[in-house]
């Protein structure tokens, strides 16, 4: 061992050993944060040792998570990994796919094999349905936005997938569709979709309102041969639907630095923000299973990160919209996900009530609650790669 | 509790370390098999008993050997529990539903999870008594000596496979110097960024083809699928070998190497003397040797081969294509030990491509279960479709790629053991240290492959 050599090796090991152990007491001694709002999602504390959780490991899991969630300088380290990708020239991070023009997009492996399942399980409700339903797929940004894509990268053909479908909903006898690539593509000069978060805008949700209420008005044109259902018609058709609302008539309100979902997993500081847009549409009561409230947005959440949950206050497993826009009595009953969020209010205007599921999180029964509400328009409004994912489809037959 | 994790490098570590470099030698090895045993129970705290079990039974088997006439049947009894138990947790419910297949009987499977790390520390705790019995080593007296060596965390869960007579000396007496200590820091985190920098990310390219559907990919990305597990594999496995060198020469032990540039070989049966050389070491010595290795003529020599192979390939997992992954290496090497390698040893360029992708497609029958995949993957690699899916992964992939193909060379070695010993080679010790953290901070993909060894 030559002297030079000697030397260094003391500086290894006093460095190693003063960050490990300085690591270990800030994890000690740091506050830790149980919430992070750049994720929205909570984050795990460190756990107390307990008989129990020693024995059947969950002492063990929630430690090791405390671990990486509390870990000193967290979101430092998760910025540096960040970098650290762009510069092996990768546009991807955590499952999110950087293209053109800022825009995320969420990755994607093609057509997963509950795609099949979801629609079995509308058809299956179409099928036994007393009365017509109206089906609405929103497309995904990967869809209408796909040349921003960057080459190669895998997608789903999402109107071949949603022609397919309708193909089928359009043979069966109470079923109806709304179909909204047309009207989102030919509007592609518009901002549709944001660039950091995976909803639609409400640009586009207004867009889709249209095709919906033209949708929901073709009912009536319907034709069949059952008399208990002409019976249905034709009071359908003394209350035709009132004409859609037009965005001059609403005032719009506009907040800045929006960012998302997408943003929050790619991680990248230099991306720009997003606007979000919503229009002031008066109801006289919205009941959640968290309270009774005057207005559909919740303007606490624009101070938060995940500001799109202001449209409906969130997501719930059933809500209420009472409004007096259309002032014809009517029902809708919606089936949904959180694509609706910023459609829905727009429907106030052609329904006095709107019921609103959201199937993830409501397990009575749709029969039951469809046989309350005998008189009411039924639509399910998802998006597609929800309907490619989720697993509650199964629910509507229940 | 596995090396990778930030539970592991801010907490086991530094409680660990601090306690084991103030307590006095004398109480070393009692440190290092309570850490040792706290580590392993971390995830499993039921398979800790079977661990001391295991011990047990050896540390009295290995006495009894030493003390009685019957050595023989001690060594039987031993091997019966050593073996057995690898049988009956890790193979069972394979023989179960092969039978199940053949007879159309209907056996109900065991709900068994595999114990950590039970194929390394059964052929470890198995060299242990064979060597006594052999006399190539002494029958350990004391129980904590031999459960520390068993139980050892740094090679516990991964390899590399110890033998006893490897560390026994070290086990009674060891200096730790710092020098030691400095390179063994440096050689962990060098094996900490192999698996986090570079197995993870490439390795997320061999999952994403999977989950598209090796009937969707276009020929190239198959090929780059079956590059980047080659990587992963190489430099998972070799981090895991890498960290647990580091952390036993912080530890005061030599343990052996476990690769040596694999991925060079200008032939099957040189990948075999580089690639996880301390399995291929303990099937040679304890396996094929006493079989009668080479010297009971030319049948014999192939029907050993056939024997070491099978089960070799066995051994890294219970399914069939693991039989097939070991039979394909049988067939190699009889072939080149046939008149092959006369032919590689003159053709050095072709000796090379060669067993690249002889390596490569062993991997695809090593890392997909699925027969019927096999076939639809290799398909792939042949079917000559051209299709844009590459060049995404391409470029998302490839810069991580070619680090790794030129860290699989020679090629950057010089250069390092120049530097290691230096204010540069700190450094970079340091921004690998540092890099290796914030991945784990944003833990995505961290997979410990080896949990069907």
């Amino acid at each position: 061992m030559n002297n030079r050599h000697f030397q260094t090796a003391y500086i290894l090991p006093i460095l190693f050993g003063l960050i490990i152990v300085l690591m270990l007491v800030l994890y000690i001694f740091l506050p830790q944060q149980d919430f992070s709002q750049k994720e929205n999602r909570t984050l795990q504390t460190r756990p107390s040792v307990t008989l129990s959780g020693l024995s059947d490991g969950s002492f063990m899991d929630k430690f090791e998570t405390y671990t990486t969630e509390q870990l000193p300088f967290r979101e430092f380290f998760v910025d540096v990994k960040a970098a650290l990708n762009r510069l092996t020239l990768s546009r991807e991070n955590n499952g999110v796919i950087l293209g053109e023009d800022g825009y995320l997009f969420e990755k994607s492996y093609g057509v997963s094999p509950q795609l099949s399942k979801n629609e079995a399980a509308i058809l299956a409700f179409l099928g036994s349905a007393d009365r017509p339903v109206t089906v609405a797929i929103a497309p995904n940004a990967s869809e209408i936005l796909k040349d921003k894509l960057p080459k190669g990268c895998i997608r789903i053909d999402q109107s071949r997938e949603l022609g397919d479908l309708y193909e089928k909903i359009g043979s069966l006898p109470n079923g109806n569709y709304a179909n909204l690539i047309e009207p989102l593509q030919t509007h592609t000069q518009e901002q549709l979709y944001y660039r950091t978060d995976h909803h639609w805008t409400t640009e586009a949700a207004y867009l889709g309102y249209l095709e919906i209420v033209n949708a929901l008005s073709d009912i009536q044109d319907a034709q069949t041969e059952n008399a208990e259902e002409q019976q249905i018609l034709r009071e359908v058709q003394e209350k035709s639907l009132p004409a859609p609302v037009k965005l001059e008539e609403l005032q719009k309100q506009e907040v800045r630095d929006f960012y998302g979902t997408l943003y929050a997993k790619y991680k990248d500081n230099g991306l720009p923000g997003d606007t979000l847009t919503y229009y002031d549409i008066p109801v006289t009561s919205f009941t959640r299973s968290d309270g009774s409230f005057d207005s559909l947005y919740d303007l606490e959440k624009l101070k938060i990160y995940d500001k799109y949950a202001m449209f409906l206050r969130g997501n719930d497993e059933i809500c209420t919209i009472h409004a007096e826009n259309a002032r014809n009595g009517r029902t809708l009953v919606v089936f949904k996900d959180s694509y609706a969020n910023c459609l829905l209010p727009f429907l106030t205007y052609q329904y006095d009530e709107i019921v609103v599921v959201d199937l993830r999180y409501y397990a009575d029964s749709v029969s039951e609650l469809l046989k309350e509400h005998e008189d009411a328009d039924i639509l399910l409004l998802y998006n597609f790669s929800f309907l490619n994912e989720d697993n509650h489809f199964y629910r509507l037959t229940s | 509790m596995i090396f990778s994790s930030l539970l592991f490098l801010f907490w086991f570590l530094p409680i660990f370390f601090i306690l084991y470099y103030l307590c006095p030698a004398r109480f070393k090895n009692a440190v290092l098999l309570v850490g040792s045993m706290i580590f392993y129970s971390w995830g499993e705290p039921k398979f800790l008993l079977l661990l001391l079990l295991s011990i047990l039974v050896n540390y009295l088997a290995g006495l009894a050997i030493a003390r009685f006439h019957n050595r023989k049947l001690f060594l039987f009894l031993a091997m019966l529990f050593d073996f057995g138990m690898l049988i009956f947790f890790k193979y069972i419910n394979f023989f179960i539903e092969n039978i199940n297949n053949l007879t159309h009987a209907n056996i109900k499977t065991l709900a068994l999870t595999l114990p950590l790390g039970i194929s390394f520390y059964t052929f470890q705790i198995a060299s242990y008594v064979i060597d006594v019995y052999k006399g190539k080593v002494k029958a350990e007296r004391s129980l904590l000596t031999l459960g520390t060596y068993l139980c050892m965390f740094p090679q516990l869960i991964a390899g590399p496979i110890v033998v006893y007579s490897e560390v026994e000396s070290a086990l009674h007496d060891r200096k730790i110097t710092l020098s030691d200590i400095s390179e063994g820091i440096s050689v962990f985190i060098l094996g900490l960024a192999s698996k986090v920098l570079i197995a993870n990310n490439v390795g997320s390219l061999w999952t994403e083809a999977g989950k598209i559907g090796y009937e969707n990919i276009s020929m190239p990305l198959a090929w780059l699928a079956m590059l980047s597990f080659s990587l992963q594999i190489y430099f998972d496995f070799n981090g895991y070998s890498l960290m647990a060198i580091g952390l036993g020469k912080m530890l005061g032990f030599n343990f052996p190497k476990n690769f040596d540039m694999p991925y060079m070989s200008k032939s099957i049966t040189e990948f075999w003397r580089r690639w996880h050389m301390t399995l291929s070491g303990w099937f040679r010595e304890y396996v094929y040797i006493p079989l009668g290795g080479n010297r009971k003529g030319t049948v014999r020599t192939y029907v050993n081969l056939l024997v070491v192979w099978t089960l070799t390939g066995f051994w890294h997992g219970a399914d069939w294509n693991f039989v097939l992954w070991g039979l394909f290496f049988f067939v190699i090497l009889a072939i080149e030990k046939l008149f092959l390698k006369n032919f590689l040893d003159r053709h050095p360029v072709i000796a090379s491509v060669y067993a690249k992708l002889l390596i490569a497609f062993s991997w695809m029958l090593f890392a997909i279960t699925d027969f019927h995949e096999i076939g639809v993957f290799f398909g792939r690699l042949f079917s000559f479709t051209a299709g844009e899916d590459a060049l995404y992964y391409l470029r998302n992939y490839g810069v991580v790629l070619i680090i790794g193909v030129i860290l699989s060379t020679p090629l950057l070695s010089g250069l390092y053991e120049k530097i290691k010993n230096r204010i540069p080679g700190i450094i970079l010790s340091m921004l690998l240290l540092f890099a290796s953290v914030a991945y784990l901070a944003d833990a995505g993909y961290n997979p410990f492959l080896y949990f069907r060894f």
